[in-house]
């Protein structure tokens, strides 16, 4: 059995990579154990660990006459009395690891892959994007949306007692029921009805900010725009004059970049129309014959 | 004993079929499609609740005709809920109340299998169109994998008469025909099973062979 181990720590998080082989002609079983200070950060596919991996390490099994190599991050907690600081680390990389070979591997230690994990793992998660999750104003829906397992996990509800069916949910207190309700409720969590009516609201946004550039009329804008012109590096008696003969004050001019954003793409948006115009040329002649 | 229906394509009868069986057997019925749910929903807890760990899984059974575990119908819930807890939660339920039909998603990802991986055996439902068998025979292939043993095979809403042998050729099961009956369609929004609302009809007797072939 050789081993290789390698380290890099690079702003808080430990890179460990090992490689072990097995050069003994019988499968053999190991244990390798993560001794940095922080938790061990599994290779995942699906969002789940590779088969064999726990919070403290891997255990698995080396065939004979063969190599495994490993690969696991730490996230070095920021504590100054670390078992092993990351400079030692870089010289001796060894004392990242413990590996502890168990013996001869037994056939029959296979477990068959059918769990839970095994099929989440081989046919990729079937979770929504989280793009498609709308995200609702309120802050308290944000927290049970991101509901991450650990954050969710509440208190632990009362104890389940197998005592008859019908009682059961009696034997709820009501607070309990009102904070089950909160955390359960739909009001906590957007419904698709909410999804399409904030997609409407957008949309009504998007056709607003078009047509505002339409109904504003070109001449307020240009109005306002002269008025910029007029009192650019004017001088204060200028300035003075030109606000006092202007129907707007100083504060309109806080629109401007908004209008000039609105412009251009306005300016965008006509060009492309020229350029399609320019492009579909049917025959009109035609066409007026054949109607 | 935990029972999953499963089929490759979607749209088959999966629910219904999941709903009548669970009558049949005096069983919970788990509406396990995360994604799509189809089985009446309630009021309290549901299956994205338990799955994101915040309720306890006995406590989102709603008692009625036909005890449902619903699941929430929301892209957020979907998203929250980790698949991974199913098994301990649909454990959780089996101790309590005995048999579990797991009413499953089509197709083959992992909403689909992790609810097969869970299940000691399932049940395959076809449409009788031989499109649809094509399907049926990877989700086969799929149940083998996850070492759930098929117990049967339901070729749903049979107008005419199907190719009986072909299909349990095919898919090496042995197959029940169920035949087309509004009351069927029906049995689930209204909460009536057929096996106590028209217990006579042909549908009901095909159910009730069917769960006769779930063992103990």
């Amino acid at each position: 059995m050789h081993t290789d181990i390698d380290v890099t720590a690079d702003d808080g998080v430990a890179l460990v990579s090992v490689r072990i082989d097995n050069d003994s002609p019988v499968a053999r079983r190991l244990r390798v154990r993560n001794r940095l200070d922080g938790p061990v950060l599994p290779p995942r596919r699906a969002g789940v660990p590779e088969p064999g991996w726990d919070d403290e390490g891997f255990d698995g099994v080396v065939p004979a006459g063969s190599t495994v190599a490993l690969g696991y991050a730490v996230a070095l907690s920021p504590s100054a009395d670390r078992d092993v600081a990351p400079t030692d680390v870089d010289s001796s990389p060894e004392r990242a690891v413990d590996i502890e070979v168990l013996g001869r591997a037994d056939e029959s230690e296979r477990a068959a892959d059918s769990t839970p994990e095994d099929a989440v793992r081989t046919l990729g998660s079937a979770r929504p994007p989280a793009d498609a999750v709308p995200v609702s104003s309120d802050p308290s829906s944000t927290v049970a949306e991101s509901g991450a397992p650990e954050s969710a996990t509440p208190e632990p509800t009362h104890a389940t007692t197998p005592e008859s069916g019908d009682e059961r949910p009696d034997s709820l207190s009501q607070s309990e029921r009102a904070a089950a309700s909160d955390r359960t409720g739909p009001s906590e969590r957007p419904t698709d009805a909410d999804v399409s009516s904030a997609l409407e609201a957008r949309e009504a946004r998007g056709h607003e900010t078009d047509q505002s550039v339409q109904s504003a009329s070109l001449a307020t804008v240009e109005r306002r725009i002269e008025l910029a012109e007029r009192l650019d590096g004017a001088s204060v008696a200028d300035a003075a004059a030109a606000l006092s003969e202007a129907d707007a004050g100083v504060e309109a001019l806080d629109s401007l970049d908004a209008d000039r954003a609105r412009l251009r793409r306005l300016a965008a948006r006509a060009t492309a129309l020229a350029d399609r115009a320019a492009d579909a040329d049917p025959d009109a002649d035609a066409l007026r014959r054949l109607a | 004993m935990i029972l999953a229906v499963v089929s490759g394509k979607g749209g088959v009868g999966k629910s219904t079929l999941s709903f009548e069986l669970a009558a049949a057997l005096g069983a919970v019925v788990v509406d396990a499609d995360l994604g799509m749910a189809d089985l009446p929903d309630g009021r309290g807890p549901d299956l994205h609740d338990v799955l994101a760990g915040a309720a306890d899984p006995t406590e989102a059974v709603r008692p009625g005709p036909v005890d449902i575990v619903p699941c929430g119908r929301t892209l957020a819930g979907a998203r929250a809920a980790d698949l991974t807890r199913l098994a301990e939660a649909v454990a959780a339920i089996e101790r309590e109340f005995g048999t579990v039909v797991l009413d499953c998603p089509a197709g083959r990802r992992a909403d689909a299998g992790v609810p097969l991986a869970v299940a000691d055996a399932c049940l395959l439902v076809v449409s009788p169109r031989a499109f649809a068998l094509a399907d049926a025979i990877r989700t086969r292939e799929l149940a083998r994998e996850l070492d759930a043993g098929v117990t049967g095979c339901a070729v749903n809403r049979v107008t005419d008469p199907p190719p009986v042998d072909p299909i349990g050729d095919a898919l090496g099961a042995p197959v029940e025909v169920v035949p087309a009956d509004p009351r069927v369609g029906r049995s689930v929004t209204a909460e009536r099973p057929v096996a106590t609302a028209a217990p006579d009809c042909e549908a009901a007797a095909a159910v009730r062979a069917l769960a006769r072939r779930v063992p103990e």
